[in-house]
């Protein structure tokens, strides 16, 4: 079970990557929360993990798409105009990081998760990658979530149990981050009518602008 | 009892939010006073640690100092927040007219003080990461308070940058949890530094620097500053005020509370390197950066990268006391400096440093402030700053960091010409305008800080200094 749910995940990794539609990414996006919701259950179908993982779905698989899909609408940005890496490159490097993430998880001291371990180190590594090589403001919120359930599943894998109040509060706070940033991209679509962050350079320290 | 301090501003802000202007400045000023009184309640009665806060000496050092900053900055906001109504014109700059409805400002405001009080205040290194993230989160309404083009870029740029350095802490967390000889320990800092002996040190130091790169991007260290003098310099000028000189405080004490767990594990050495290095490289950037600035605001944000890099500096070469002796000099002072330039910024609706001129005779109030307050900043006495910036120096030299030294002085050379000369320029004969109003509400607040910035020069009171001592061992790693 809880292998297929990381080879799921790391399939949405590879997804997110490897196109510049923006309801296509949120659509990946949300399902790479439905799965890492589930993940939580995979320790021992407890109330705890019952409600972490309810409460993780509900924000990742159902809230944020909302949110986003909004905000797309709002800018008329159906696609990534351009990205710095085109999306042939971008599928080779995942490829090339994956293999890193292995090995890098291999030679971590803990024991039996692995694999959720280094799958966890190939998703932050995804929304990393986004963030950096992707140009519009969606792309780049994809990849702050996207890294965002990295750590989480990467901390899965470490811990026996996180105390629900911490785990509870931890989500509470990446839900107000994306809801402000689905605020300020709504924001920046009306008053540029693009979100491309790329197009955003007033602010520099030359003499000149204005 | 020591929630509180937490859940005061929060009701406050939620009720903010839901009301007319008129009672939501009320509830700003009644909810910073509220704060502020039970700050002082903390003090007298010292309360045992509950399960997720605690009021230490550093966390109530660090609450107070943003705690009276806040009640200052409340004034002030709420002057800037009536202008704002009577004149009813736009952004100062760009005329942009749309704005957030001012409760949902003062309401993030109260938030802002909120969260802050909960990442001073936090036991627990899991909520004081959360508490972390929603400062960020409060604050990035702040900045774009006008929706300006330039302000929403800023306050992109700060959701992003510090969202995703913050993320990578959170990484730094679950290092640390890895450490745990056993998981029942869990991440209450004091019991980790009860047990730092215990910890495996290869996974504290990997957590160490996962916790240094996202702490340090909200605290403003260079190479990781790029957000912060756009957000300081675009958001209004009694927001900049609370994020220079409360915000980044608070992030420092939370890359302190792990330090010192690291270095209670016998990391001293490689801690110490981390923080020396990337406070050299702070003061360096800042000071490169602040030779060619004609923008005052950026100018007082690259200052505090700077400042910052001092503090990492001092605590970097195992003086805590100096480090916090500047942080709360520094709060002081950038406070006063910030809500100076609102005044200049609001008469002479330019941030351009060569376009202001007069400024002795049509400000003459503020323009007393604005040089005092750079005097303070830059380190000469009998301002505070220049004792804590001596304490530095003089740790750096005890502990043989005889080349940083030598490059801090120069670099605090260099700052100090060229910010004179960019500064003495807004005070030549010029185009003369007109004497404008100065009203009490804008210079009362930053006058108080003035006073602040000479006592701490002038005469430490013993209760003062013992509280930053016992702030600064239990910082500094000793058991």
């Amino acid at each position: 079970m809880m292998e297929l749910l990381l080879i799921l995940i790391l399939l949405t990794d590879v997804a997110l990557c490897s196109t510049g539609r923006l309801r296509v990414l949120v659509r990946t996006a949300a399902w790479q929360g439905f799965f890492l919701g589930l993940l939580a259950l995979c320790k021992g179908f407890t109330f705890h993990a019952a409600t972490l993982a309810a409460a993780t779905i509900a924000v990742k698989a159902v809230i944020f798409p909302y949110i986003l899909n909004r905000a797309i609408r709002k800018s008329g940005t159906l696609t990534e105009p351009l990205p710095y890496v085109s999306y042939n490159l971008s599928i080779v490097l995942c490829a090339l990081m994956l293999g890193l993430c292995v090995l890098a998880a291999d030679r971590l001291p803990s024991g039996q998760w692995r694999m959720a371990a280094s799958i966890g180190f190939f998703t932050m590594f995804t929304g990393f990658f986004l963030i950096i090589t992707r140009r519009t403001a969606f792309s780049q919120v994809i990849g702050y979530l996207a890294l965002e359930g990295g750590i989480y599943a990467f901390g899965l894998s470490l811990w026996q149990e996180m105390q629900v109040e911490v785990e509870m509060g931890l989500l509470l706070d990446v839900f107000a981050a994306i809801f402000i940033m689905g605020i300020v991209i709504y924001r920046i679509s009306s008053e540029f009518e693009h979100a491309d962050t790329a197009r955003l350079d007033f602010l520099n320290d030359s003499e000149e602008y204005d | 009892m020591i929630s509180a301090a937490v859940y005061i501003p929060a009701l406050a802000g939620l009720l903010a939010a839901f009301t007319t202007p008129a009672k939501a400045r009320k509830l700003l000023i009644g909810g910073a006073v509220l704060h502020a009184a039970a700050c002082a309640a903390l003090w007298l009665s010292r309360p045992a640690p509950g399960q997720w806060l605690m009021a230490d000496a550093p966390a109530l050092l660090f609450l107070s100092v943003s705690s009276l900053l806040f009640l200052l900055c409340a004034f002030y906001a709420k002057g800037y927040l009536q202008t704002l109504t009577e004149r009813g014109h736009g952004h100062i700059l760009s005329g942009v007219l749309t704005r957030e409805p001012e409760p949902v400002f003062i309401a993030f405001m109260l938030l802002f003080l909120s969260s802050m009080s909960f990442v001073c205040l936090s036991r627990h290194l899991g909520t004081m990461w959360i508490a972390l993230e929603a400062t960020t989160v409060a604050t990035a309404p702040l900045i774009c308070f006008h929706r300006s083009p330039r302000s929403l870029e800023a306050a992109w740029k700060y959701l992003m940058l510090c969202s995703v350095g913050i993320a990578v802490a959170l990484l730094g967390n679950f290092f640390v949890s890895a450490s745990l000889p056993s998981p029942e320990l869990r991440l209450w800092h004091d019991n980790l530094l009860r047990n730092a002996a215990a910890l495996n040190p290869l996974w504290l130091k990997i957590a160490f620097v996962a916790a240094f790169i996202g702490y340090g991007t909200k605290m403003g260290l260079a190479p990781m500053h790029t957000w912060l003098p756009d957000a300081h310099s675009e958001a209004p000028s009694v927001i900049s005020a609370l994020l220079s000189g409360a915000l980044l405080n608070c992030a420092f004490l939370a890359l302190a509370r792990i330090s010192s767990v690291c270095m209670a594990a016998g990391l001293g050495a490689f801690v110490g390197a981390m923080f020396i290095t990337f406070g050299a490289a702070s003061v360096v950037v800042a000071a490169a950066l602040m030779l060619r600035q004609h923008d005052y605001k950026r100018l007082l944000a690259y200052s505090s990268v700077e400042n910052m890099g001092i503090i990492a500096l001092a605590y970097g070469a195992g003086a805590p006391y100096a480090a916090l002796l500047h942080a709360v000099n520094h709060s002081v002072t950038k406070a006063l400096l910030f809500l100076s330039s609102g005044n200049i910024l609001r008469v002479y609706k330019t941030k351009k440093m060569h376009e202001v001129a007069n400024l002795g005779q049509t400000l003459p109030a503020t323009a007393m402030l604005w040089g005092a307050g750079f005097l303070a900043i830059l380190g000469m006495p009998p301002f505070g700053a220049f004792i804590s910036k001596l304490l530095t120096i003089k740790a750096l030299v005890g502990s043989g960091h005889y080349a940083v030294a030598g490059l801090f002085l120069f670099m605090l050379a260099a700052v100090f010409a060229v910010t004179a000369h960019a500064v003495l320029g807004m005070y030549r004969k010029g185009a003369q305008l007109p004497p404008a109003e100065e009203k009490p509400i804008f210079l009362l607040p930053p006058f108080l800080l003035g006073l602040a910035a000479l006592a701490l020069g002038l005469y430490l009171p013993h209760g003062f200094d013992a509280a930053l001592k016992s702030a600064a061992s239990a910082l500094g790693g000793l058991p």
